[in-house]
């Protein structure tokens, strides 16, 4: 057994990477040495940004990317991230995205794979279990205010 | 006059208000409704800062708790860091300092501006972080300031001194 990337049969390798580009929505940039957007494709409108920002600056045309590139690893992965500013069009929600970063020679690429179904049932979990932590130190705070106030009377001061 | 881009990441425990701050400064609004914040949600705001636009790229990133720690690969290169405590919780300053040691330690070239923000200041008669704690702060040579998401109060003040911050003015 090697530590290689497993040698899957083609028709598995196949379905694989459509059941994550069909399912996830992929879309990527590629972003050459001078900071510019060099290709763009996939389902980009998807997550807020333009859907052919080739040619702009990634500071123009994918914001979200100022402070990652030049980018200082081989690879980053990034999770949940809503990568531009929700519209005010509830019929066209942003998506959260998965965000892969590449170096390749003095490119880099970056991908995109939607996790707006993961990101909003952990939301669901973590909004409960934030407003349940509330509410413990909120009762704790009142206890203690309560066992002062008893201690208060039960010690008057002279 | 040049426009410069930097990233700034918004840091700190759950619901001390990192989302309202930026919502009051991005779009000059504010709601009382908790709302968590899953992984990362990214604004912007172009301000300018002596005759140049400086666009701030905010982080919003999701809150510290018992159960979720703070993803400190989204703090690659942020020029700048606002950490965010609730006046009202004492357990939220003390997250503030374990979070900056955190991220000092595990991104070492990560954002050398920083500022701390003392959040919930239009509830202040609550507040249980005190004056020695924010001497403490300060003493990390942090600016700090008392603000409100709610009444807009130290807001602007905040992100505009990150404004400068991050381009050494």
């Amino acid at each position: 057994m090697s530590n290689d990337a497993p040698h899957l049969p083609s028709q598995i390798a196949s379905f694989a990477q459509s059941l994550t580009l069909d399912s996830r929505a992929a879309a990527h940039l590629r972003i050459d040495a001078s900071g510019r957007i060099t290709h763009a494709g996939g389902d980009l409108a998807r997550y807020g940004l333009a859907e052919n920002p080739t040619g702009q600056t990634h500071e123009d045309g994918a914001p979200f990317l100022v402070g990652l590139i030049p980018l200082s690893a081989r690879s980053l992965s990034l999770r949940w991230m809503q990568v531009a500013p929700a519209t005010t069009d509830p019929a066209r929600p942003v998506a959260i995205a998965d965000v892969h970063l590449m170096q390749d020679g003095d490119a880099v690429w970056v991908l995109l794979l939607d996790a707006t179904d993961a990101a909003a049932q952990l939301q669901a979990m973590q909004q409960k279990g934030n407003q349940l932590a509330l509410e413990r130190d909120r009762l704790a705070k009142r206890i203690r205010d309560l066992e002062a106030q008893i201690f208060a009377i039960k010690n008057p001061q002279p | 006059m040049s426009a410069i881009s930097k990233k700034v990441c918004m840091v700190g425990a759950f619901a001390v208000g990192k989302s309202s701050l930026v919502q009051r400064f991005v779009l000059a609004t504010f709601s009382d409704k908790y709302i968590t914040t899953i992984g990362v949600a990214i604004k912007k705001k172009t301000v300018p800062v002596e005759g140049d636009e400086v666009t701030l790229m905010l982080w919003d990133m999701a809150g510290e708790d018992e159960f979720a720690f703070l993803q400190t690969a989204n703090l690659r290169g942020a020029a700048g860091m606002i950490i965010v405590i609730d006046g009202t919780r004492r357990s939220t300053f003390e997250a503030a300092l374990h979070i900056a040691d955190r991220i000092k330690t595990e991104v070492p070239t990560g954002p050398t501006s920083i500022i701390a923000v003392i959040n919930k200041l239009d509830l202040s008669a609550q507040w249980e972080v005190t004056e020695d704690d924010i001497k403490t702060l300060e003493a990390r040579a942090w600016p700090v300031f008392k603000g409100s998401a709610k009444s807009g109060q130290g807001v602007q003040e905040t992100f505009e001194l990150m404004a400068r911050k991050v381009t050494g003015r």
